[in-house]
């Protein structure tokens, strides 16, 4: 935003903050800047002739250093100077803070040769307050002196950086000569009389009805947007407010959590030797647990092993044996057909006849049909 | 079974037949002459049973052994009525039912006594009457020599078994062992 109320000597509200920054909060602030600045303007340009307008006669309110600077030094060496505005710098809002300036002088006509550029009396300054620092007087409001009248005075073109290292030295150099040695802050000149311009008793215009057209001014701002201002306001207030509220409580909160961590910190090591027994402990139960569980495993392990060796020396026993009794009941066949004898075959032969008989006899006497199913053995 | 009751259907039907002009006796054992020749020639079964001869051939064939054999008319016809049907395999079966039925219409039973050595006179006597009182029946032995048995004595009658040898003695020794 460009620093419109940056003057040292301008009483005007600083708006600064973003949200301000609306067409109509804009229109005021100008307006009132204008307003105050041509009023002090007007009481402070101390040698003002001829016909032109009063803001046309005067020195740029841009700085009030810089300037009486640049007033107070008529040879100064070329040095950097302070960044000054230029017609490219200047952004559009000052056009809206001309009709101010056009109802704050109304009667003034503008000079011939100005152009018609917004706030002329800004903009119209700096080749004057820069090329004719030599030709301009020291402002009367500064020194208290008469100084060349700088409205009547040939402007010379506009040269740039130069005359603002001019202007950038005479601040340096003699411009505190000139704060130092006569600065004693605004003086009203005219405060009734309208008997004022080029060749008359006074050279500003009254100061008492610049400061009623301001106050009309004022009551008609707060009479259109007064309301809607305090709305603005008020609202702003609250949010501010509610934002203040949040930020006490979020810090609040965040010391809370300042103080918790703080404690925990200051416990970490506790619990780090706590969790770290745990984990000791549990580590020892659980390699207790493995080693019981490994114990139980062999022992199953041990006690399969043995039931299923015992079950391979069982399987294998009992296969010895019927091997051996088969081999024996073999051998036994191989004895029988090579040692028996006819005596044998005899004593056989009659065990045989005597089984049947006494079979036949203790069947008794068949009814006769069907033989008896079946095989009997003797 | 199919063969066997084919086989004691032509049994019956023979019996019936040459119950009149034979003895029962004379004409199972003509029958049986017949069967055991048929079984114990494989060439005779293949003559008989091969379609490559013709029916007189074979026919004649059966003529003459029935000749040699001195067969009565009665088992001789039935023996061609076999050929003519294709039922010569069947001359074994029939001869058995028919000593079947001939034996029990004269109240008889055959009994097979297998031994391991040769069985004198009083002892397949002793057996016949053990068994003759067993069966109510007279019995009819029909002795067989089997060296397998390796000593003792089995007798069949019908289908009892009554197993003195042995070997059936060490089979078992063996089956109990093994099982």
């Amino acid at each position: 935003m460009t620093p419109i109320c940056s003057t040292a000597h301008s009483k005007g509200p600083r708006l600064t903050h973003p949200r301000l920054i609306d067409s109509r909060l804009s229109a005021v602030a100008w307006a009132l800047a204008l307003t105050l600045s041509s009023g002090f303007s007007l009481a402070q340009a101390p040698a003002a002739t001829g016909g032109t307008a009063p803001a046309a006669q005067l020195p740029p309110l841009r700085n009030g250093a810089g300037a009486s600077a640049a007033e107070a030094a008529p040879a100064a060496p070329a040095l950097p100077a302070a960044p000054v505005p230029t017609p490219e710098m200047v952004p559009a809002a000052p056009q809206l803070a001309a009709p101010a300036h056009g109802e704050a002088a109304p009667a003034a006509p503008e000079p011939a040769g100005l152009a018609p550029q917004p706030h002329g009396d800004v903009h119209a300054a700096p080749p004057v307050g820069h090329e004719a620092a030599p030709q301009v007087a020291p402002a009367g409001g500064f020194t208290g002196a008469g100084v060349p009248d700088t409205a009547t005075a040939p402007l010379p073109p506009f040269p740039g950086h130069e005359g603002a290292h001019g202007a950038a030295a005479g601040h340096g150099a003699q411009g505190e000569g000139g704060h130092g040695g006569g600065h004693h802050g605004p003086v009203i000149e005219n405060w009734v009389s309208w008997d004022y311009g080029p060749g008359k008793t006074h050279h500003n215009p009254p100061f008492l009805f610049a400061i009623i057209n301001f106050a009309v001014f004022a009551f008609l701002l707060s009479r259109l947007f007064g309301k809607s201002f305090k709305t603005f306001l008020e609202n702003r207030h609250g949010e501010v407010r509610h934002a203040l509220d949040r930020a006490q409580h979020v810090q609040k909160e965040a010391e809370e959590q300042l103080k918790q961590i703080e404690g925990r910190i200051q416990g970490l090591q506790a619990e780090m030797d706590e969790l770290l027994a745990s984990y000791r402990k549990q580590a020892e139960a659980e390699r207790q647990a493995i080693v019981k569980r490994a114990e139980d495993e062999a022992a199953s392990l041990l006690r399969d092993a043995e039931a299923q060796a015992q079950a391979a020396i069982a399987s294998a026993k009992r296969t010895l044996e019927e091997k051996a009794a088969l081999l024996a009941v073999d051998l036994a066949e191989k004895l029988l057909r090579s040692r028996l004898r006819e005596e044998d075959h005899k004593r056989l032969t009659e065990q045989y006849v005597a089984q049947v008989e006494g079979l036949s006899l203790a069947a008794g006497k068949p009814t006769g049909g069907a033989a008896p199913q079946g095989k009997e053995q003797s | 079974m199919i063969s066997g009751s084919v086989a004691r259907r032509y049994a019956r039907a023979l019996l019936a037949i040459g119950h009149d002009q034979l003895k029962d006796d004379v004409l199972a054992a003509e029958l049986e002459r017949l069967a055991l020749v048929y079984e114990r020639s494989p060439d005779l079964q293949a003559v008989l049973a091969n379609p490559v001869f013709s029916a007189a051939q074979r026919q004649n064939v059966l003529d003459q052994i029935a000749s040699r054999l001195m067969l009565s008319k009665t088992v001789h016809n039935t023996a061609r009525l076999l050929l003519q049907r294709g039922r010569m395999a069947e001359l074994p079966a029939i001869s058995r039912a028919l000593r079947d039925m001939v034996d029990e219409q004269a109240g008889r039973v055959r009994a097979r006594l297998i031994s391991a050595k040769p069985l004198d006179k009083g002892t397949e006597v002793r057996i016949r009457a053990a068994l003759g009182r067993s069966t109510g029946k007279s019995v009819v032995l029909e002795t067989k020599e089997d060296p397998s048995l390796i000593a003792g004595i089995v007798a069949q009658v019908g289908d009892v078994v009554y197993d003195g040898s042995l070997a059936a003695q060490l089979e078992a020794l063996r089956g109990r062992w093994s099982n």
